[in-house]
């Protein structure tokens, strides 16, 4: 299946074929959100981001035509975007650190 | 120790003055809105004789802490009606600190006709007549005081706009350069400062000292983590110096906020070509600056210069906010003419935000077509040059709404909307409606809590805790407002909430106290309480806390939603 990619930032020097930050990526029916940030290459690189300009709560399978903004941690600013979009990968992580169940 | 100099226009007197009991322990926006609360009638007229135009620096000022140089206005706004704090860099902030100098209140009727500026330094201050500056934009203003006043100064200036008393106008900053390129922009405090005939405060800081501290080994102590919490985190250090503000606008953008032709639609097709990562190449292509501070002691460098294509000089790196204003939200794509946009208002001194908000109405309006750059930079002149249409603009949003006959004025308490839709991203709704400074996102931009427990899953598309989001928010912003700390810091505290713990450090350390986390929350709420007794009494009430019609019935694409948090949850907000 192919879904669309948005880079922000740095990103865009971490990942190469992109015009502007934005590629096309083919993926196997049933990857994860999670399993195309690993096919990009940027595995715990990515902070929030955004399905179809939505937030995430939880991992979840694309679909054909699916649209990920994807951001590292260094633009997690503006406290409603920082917190409102965070990746369900870093949410994970936060919950984890903290000792929480997931 | 600390003194609070008040300048009488009437009287045409100076005089320093011991801190009284009442305004002890305070300072930055804390100061500046307890002053304005016990000294002016809120329901006086705010370019007359009765406001108060209070300068502050922050309870943190004139130490070595990292970004802790800034600077509160404060007084009535002449255009919301109510209390307004307007908060700047540049180098004010930490010369008026180490001069010893709490706050500088300006009151009083100057002579009609006649413009002043104010001399400050250490155990000294002077009016002088300043008619030789009359009707002069920033620039020109800072290049004449340069020559007479010498370059180891920070200059405070209005532009044309302050001295005309228009509801946008701003108060000017210069920076580390001597550019008067920071602004306490929001809610016409330059007009204040027009209408008490003080085109600008020329700050000497020969002589200053560094501001004692109750336990200086504490101190360093705190300021040291705090310092390494910044370099450490990657906005901090890695996102805001290399791209600025005007990276959230490709976020906000694939987010479906970002408001676009006068708040139509929450997706601009040119976003990508006035986005952070835009403004970074072109940055380098031309060989500006890309990393650079706007005020000493700052780490985090988000600002930047900006050079037109023949390699000249042209402006900081506009803001978020002013690339939005100008671009996306009037349907240009077009960084140079933004860039030349934010020079003009730096120049005349109008805020960027009200500014390109009124443009964008009046596009809506008909006097251009949306998209029509060169057209905006004709009618952005105007207002210099003090033509009708000028000052239209240069009065805000609402009026040029109301002249242009526009239904869709996205102003709270006639202050216009910043950069987010909130329809997409309903918590800074939320704030927009019940913050006493009307539509204003950095009023609710800090966390002091862990926020991820209280935020982490506020979902911004839904009305669901939104407000209990906001009020998080506007109370810890008030605390950094107070403590006078860029606000950029707070970010580090996502993840690394020892920096919070390290400013409470700091603050103890320096005036000897024992404040806890609650102590802080209730400092912040407590100025927030001043702050909305001063507008209950200027005449406010909860029909003022609410966000225009047309967002409550309005879809905005691209994800069709409408402002839909309760009327009963916005009035909860600001209650505890």
């Amino acid at each position: 299946m192919l879904i669309s990619i948005k880079l922000a930032g740095p990103l865009r020097k971490e990942v190469q074929g992109h015009k502007k930050g934005e590629l096309e990526l083919e993926l196997p029916e049933g990857t994860k959100v999670s399993g195309a940030v690993v096919a990009l290459g940027i595995k715990d690189r990515v902070r929030m981001l955004l399905l179809n300009g939505r937030p995430l709560l939880d991992d979840r399978e694309l679909v054909e035509g699916d649209r990920l903004f994807l951001l590292p941690p260094e633009l997690a600013y503006n406290m409603y975007v920082a917190t409102g979009f965070l990746s369900p990968m870093a949410r994970d992580e936060i919950r984890r650190k903290r000792g929480e169940k997931e | 120790m600390f003194k609070i100099l008040r300048v009488n226009m009437t009287a045409q007197s100076v005089k320093f003055e011991d801190v009284p009991q009442k305004y002890q322990g305070l300072g930055g926006r804390g100061l500046t809105s307890t002053i304005v609360a016990s000294e002016v009638d809120p329901t006086c007229n705010a370019v007359g004789p009765m406001n108060k135009l209070i300068f502050a620096p922050g309870m943190l000022g004139g130490t070595n802490a990292a970004n802790s140089g800034r600077i509160s206005v404060g007084g009535k706004s002449p255009l919301t009606g109510g209390i307004k704090e307007a908060n700047s860099g540049g180098q004010a902030g930490q010369y008026l600190a180490k001069l010893g100098i709490a706050a500088i209140v300006l009151e009083g009727d100057p002579p009609k006709g006649k413009l002043f500026k104010l001399i400050v330094g250490k155990d000294k201050a002077e009016l002088q007549a300043a008619d030789d500056l009359k009707g002069l934009g920033n620039y020109d203003t800072v290049d004449k005081l340069k020559a007479a006043h010498g370059e180891k100064m920070g200059f405070v200036s209005i532009g044309q706009a302050g001295e005309m008393l228009l509801p946008g106008a701003s108060v000017a900053f210069t920076d580390r350069e001597l550019r008067p390129t920071r602004h306490a922009g929001r809610g016409g405090l330059g007009a204040v400062m027009g209408s008490k005939g003080m085109k600008a405060i020329v700050i000497d800081p020969a002589g200053g000292e560094m501001a004692p501290l109750k336990d200086p080994e504490a101190f360093k102590a705190a300021s040291t983590r705090f310092a390494k919490a910044l370099a450490d985190h990657p906005v901090t250090s890695g996102g805001l110096p290399n791209y600025g503000t005007d990276i959230l606008i490709n976020i906000l953008n694939e987010a479906g906020g970002l408001p676009t032709r006068n708040f139509s639609s929450g997706r601009f097709e040119g976003a990508e070509k006035v986005s952070g990562e835009s403004l970074n190449a072109v940055t380098q292509e031309r060989k500006g600056t890309v990393s650079h501070g706007c005020m000493s002691g700052c780490v985090i460098k988000c600002s930047g210069i900006y050079l037109d294509k023949n390699g000249a000089y042209m402006s900081k790196w506009p803001e978020y906010e002013t690339v939005w204003a100008w671009g996306p939200n009037c349907g240009v794509d077009d960084l140079d003419a933004i860039a030349q946009m934010d020079r003009m208002c730096d120049d005349v001194g109008v805020d960027t935000i009200e500014t390109g908000c009124a443009m964008a109405v009046a596009m809506e309006g008909g006097l251009l077509n949306f998209g029509d750059a060169q057209g905006a930079l004709k009618v952005l002149a105007e207002v210099g040059k003090g033509s009708p249409l000028g000052r239209i603009l240069g009065s805000g949003t609402g009026i040029t709404g109301k002249v242009f006959g526009v239904k869709r004025i996205p102003t709270v308490k006639n202050q216009s909307m910043p950069a987010y839709d909130p329809r997409a991203v309903k918590g800074v709704g939320v704030t927009y409606a019940t913050t006493p400074m009307g539509a204003d996102h950095t009023a609710g931009y800090a966390v002091a809590t862990n926020i991820l427990k209280v935020g982490g899953d506020v979902d911004p598309l839904k009305a669901e805790g939104q407000a209990g989001l906001s009020q998080a928010f506007q109370v810890a912003t008030a605390v950094i407002d107070t403590v006078g700390l860029c606000l950029f810091v707070a970010f580090a505290t996502l993840d690394i909430p020892d920096s919070n713990q390290a400013v409470v450090d700091m603050v103890n350390a320096k005036f000897g106290l024992s404040l806890t986390g609650d102590d802080v929350v209730a400092l912040g709420r407590k100025v927030l309480d001043v702050e909305l007794d001063f507008n209950r009494r200027a005449g406010f009430n909860a029909a003022d806390d609410r966000v225009p019609d047309f967002f409550k019935r309005e879809k905005l694409p691209p994800h069709n939603v409408i402002f839909d948090v309760s009327d009963a949850d916005l009035d909860s907000t600001l209650k505890w």
